[in-house]
């Protein structure tokens, strides 16, 4: 027997201007879908990045706190008895301060000196080392250690008129300026990012967090409930044992999470209590559907155009089953000429529009598994919709 | 690749009370009635008739293309042994039957996207056990057809094995779906106008490669083919070297054609014309058995007293659509009474003294031998012993005298038949005609 005749590549391929078109109207469908869900996951990936950068198993949090922004605290008290339970290893506190905290910059020249803004602050106990800060030395965490100093992100909300400034004013090592109407000096920088509640980030030590965010005052102590408590595994305990042993031991004041959980819960606040989830998801669904349409129309159009042709192989013997398959394949086939290139643009787009917004697009294994694999759906839903039509041609036509 | 024919005597294409609709409530419409066909192993088969008249219908019917209504098809399986019947099978069996066929298309309908090899691949592919080198098979075949380094006259040329459709001219195309068609070297061929888009020389090598692939013909018959282009005219020629070509490509043999064309130079070569008039077969004739009568009943003196074409006529009315060199099957007879008659060894066809009234016959041997006996003094003397293509009886259509001898089957003979009232019909018809010539001629000689 001969070779087998490649004949859904040929019959793609064989006007190769037609088929750049067609590699371009999917590769359409593979950008809109993979921008689109981009964007999204990069919305709720900027509300995550102080979760998925604390070093630690598990965290405790107050169930009411539904997102990280609410203030909701865990009491002291169930820090010091997560410290009992066994496999845990250290339990840090972590404050954070979403409302009082407002910065500004109090620069010599006037010109540089701006307004008050809110400002995120998390303030931390720098020996406990809990906060991955890429972009930061040891030398700046360890500067934390002096009360009034404070590490800044070097990825807040640009300035919208001033290149190279944040909307805060010029954030550099050395600055003395204002935080919460009281003098602070930046020590350092790190990079971490803005997102929907905040502009930027300061990170500080506890010390400082009380003296200057949450001063104590007469009947209110500021260190008595923690924002969220990081749970550090002693060696060679199990996550899972200790996370059943905590829960059973702290009551239903306290959710027990792992970090993953966490990142999850705050995702899905955020997916299901903004619009971000519907709007950039029916971008992606509107991708599809434009997908699926101009794939059909490329395999209907061919098995059209073709009619008298996949009779005559129906006239001399060729089965529907056949005549199915070299249309799925011819599917299959656009999937992947619309894809490879659709997926560099998707991932330039990326690039780009990290670059220009400072949001955080990331593509993982698993985005570009979904994005392929919708695209396979797109055009195999497509393609069987099409075999419908070959199977229906008449073989009696031919003659 | 063990392919059988068919036991003599069986058809390779069985065609019984075929009736087909298209349409269906008010719109239904009959456009076949009660169609009865067979088809012998090699026969080349012309399809003839107005358009409109089902030729193509049951071509599709007969290739398993349209599901059967009504009657009963069944093609011959050269692999399996085995007649397969196309009456309400199932699409997997037709698909199994149209691999048996071999379709020439009026279309090429190539695929635009491949090269000429290629798309004959598509065929190939379908063949289990093919040659041990397909693309080989296919550029010799490609290469007879005149697609290959050599043209008609021997000159090189450039092959046109990687050239896709669109570079090809309209017959080079045909001739491309030609090849794709008789690649696998099918038992039966269903055509539509395979010739038309083909150029003289072309159309004789399809032509020739047809008839060819039904039987070897001999040598003698190839080598008038090869001549000059003025000799040939607009018949064609082929080229020396396609001889053996063609010899090589034509590797098996027994290859039914059913052909629809209105070209002449395949007509010509017919070994069966079958003529349909608005969806029925009006005529169903194998040209060496009316060529066999014709000529048959042109030796006899009584039939000088009819016109060429009133003979013809009587000829064509007794033919039973079965090669002079078949036995004819009793079944083969049904609905053609009063033709053909069958006697065994030794049953007296005429007795010497029987009297002759207007249903005596005359009789043509088609087969077997007879001896022709007269009473000579009490014991019938044998007088003389007679075979196919001779003749008896004719006196009987002339005058009421009694049979002058007696004829004994000395064989299983078969006889065609014309009595008397069939035959002054057609007298009578001819009588005006033959008394002007007459006067005229006395008229002359006075």
């Amino acid at each position: 027997m001969p070779p087998p005749v490649p004949l859904a590549l040929k019959n793609l391929t064989h006007d190769k201007v037609r088929f750049a078109l067609f590699a371009a109207g999917i590769g359409f469908a593979v950008v809109l879908m993979g921008v689109q869900y981009g964007i999204m996951n990069a919305m709720l990936d900027s509300n995550t990045v102080l979760i998925r950068q604390m070093k630690c198993e598990l965290v405790l949090v107050n169930p009411n706190r539904a997102s990280l922004m609410f203030p909701a605290g865990v009491s002291q008290r169930r820090v010091e008895q997560a410290k009992g339970v066994d496999g845990v290893g250290r339990a840090v506190p972590v404050y954070v301060e979403y409302q009082s905290a407002e910065l500004r910059h109090t620069a010599r020249d006037p010109r540089d000196r701006t307004n008050t803004r809110r400002v995120r602050v998390v303030g931390i106990d720098p020996a406990a080392d809990l906060l991955d800060l890429p972009g930061s030395t040891a030398a700046d965490r360890a500067a934390l250690g002096t009360p009034g100093t404070a590490l800044y992100d070097r990825m807040s909300r640009a300035h919208p008129t001033r290149p190279g400034e944040s909307v805060f004013g010029k954030l550099e090592p050395g600055a003395r300026t204002e935080l919460a109407g009281q003098k602070i000096t930046l020590v350092g920088g790190f990079e971490m990012g803005f997102d929907f509640g905040t502009d930027g980030t300061l990170v500080v030590s506890d010390r400082t967090f009380v003296q200057v965010v949450r001063p104590a005052s007469f009947g209110f102590n500021p260190t008595a409930e923690a924002d969220l408590v990081a749970i550090q595994l002693a060696p060679g305990a199990h996550r899972d044992t200790v996370k059943a042993a905590l829960a059973a031991k702290l009551g239903g004041d306290v959710l027990v999470l792992t970090r993953d959980e966490l990142v999850a819960r705050e995702k899905a606040f955020w997916w299901t209590n903004t619009p971000i989830g519907f709007a950039f998801g029916a971008g992606v669904v509107l991708g599809f559907v434009v997908g699926t349409v101009i794939c059909y129309q490329i395999l209907a159009s061919d098995v059209a155009d073709h009619l008298p042709e996949y009779a005559t192989l129906k006239a001399i013997g060729y089965t529907n089953r056949y005549l199915s398959w070299v249309v799925l394949q011819e599917a299959l086939i656009l999937a992947a000429a619309g894809f490879v290139p659709g997926m560099a643009v998707t991932y330039g787009t990326y690039l780009i529009l990290t670059e220009l917004t400072g949001l955080p697009m990331v593509l993982t294994p698993g985005r570009f598994g979904l994005i392929l694999g919708l695209t396979l759906v797109m055009c195999v839903a497509s393609g069987l919709m099409a075999v419908r039509k070959v199977k229906k041609v008449d073989p009696a036509d031919v003659f | 690749m063990s392919s059988k024919l068919p036991p003599p005597g069986q058809p390779v294409l069985r065609v019984r009370g075929v009736s087909h609709y298209f349409g269906t409530g008010d719109t239904r419409t009959q456009v076949l009635f009660d169609n009865t066909l067979e088809v012998m192993p090699g026969e080349l088969v012309i399809m003839s008739g107005p358009s409109g008249s089902g030729k193509t219908t049951i071509l599709t019917l007969i290739g398993g293309l349209r599901t059967l209504q009504e009657g009963e098809i069944e093609v011959w399986d050269a692999d399996r042994g085995d007649y397969r019947t196309l009456r309400g099978v199932s699409e997997s069996d037709l698909v199994n039957v149209r691999r048996l066929i071999g379709f020439i298309f009026q279309r090429h309908n190539l695929f635009d996207s491949l090269t000429a090899l290629q798309n004959i691949r598509m065929a190939q592919r379908l063949r289990a056990n093919g040659p041990s080198d397909p693309d080989a098979d296919a550029r010799a075949l490609l290469t007879y057809l005149l697609l290959g380094e050599t043209d008609i006259q021997g000159k090189p040329q450039k092959p046109r094995f990687d050239y896709k459709p669109a570079a090809l001219s309209g017959g080079q195309r045909q001739r491309v779906a030609i090849a794709r068609a008789l690649v696998n070297r099918p038992k039966l061929v269903l055509a539509d106008e395979p010739t038309a888009a083909l150029d003289a020389n072309s159309g004789l090598a399809v032509v020739t490669l047809v008839q060819q692939l039904a039987r070897p013909r001999p040598e003698a018959d190839l080598s008038k083919l090869v001549r000059s282009a003025a000799e040939a005219g607009e018949n064609g020629r082929l080229a020396d070297w396609q001889i053996p070509l063609l010899k090589a490509v034509a590797n098996e043999h027994g290859t039914t054609s059913l052909i629809v064309t209105h070209d002449a130079r395949i007509m010509n070569l017919a070994d069966r014309i079958v003529h349909m008039e608005r969806g029925r077969i009006e005529s169903n004739v194998v040209v060496a058995e009316r060529l066999f009568v014709r000529e048959g009943l042109r030796q006899s003196p009584a039939f000088a007293a009819i016109l060429p074409e009133e003979q013809e006529k009587i000829a064509d009315a007794v033919l039973v659509g079965v090669h002079p060199d078949e036995a004819v099957r009793p079944d083969q007879l049904t609905g053609k009474s009063g033709r053909l008659e069958v006697y065994g060894p030794g049953e007296t066809i005429v007795r010497e003294g029987d009297s002759v009234n207007e249903s005596s016959k005359f009789y043509l041997i088609r087969r077997g031998t007879v001896e022709v006996l007269r009473a000579d003094g009490g014991a019938p003397k044998k007088l003389t012993e007679m075979g196919p293509g001779r003749y008896f009886g004719e006196v009987a259509l002339l005058m009421n005298q009694p049979r002058n001898a007696t004829v004994r089957a000395l064989s299983r003979v078969e006889v065609y038949t014309v009595n008397r009232a069939t035959f002054d019909q057609f007298r009578d018809v001819s009588r005006p005609f033959i008394d002007r010539v007459l006067a005229n001629f006395r008229a002359g000689g006075a």
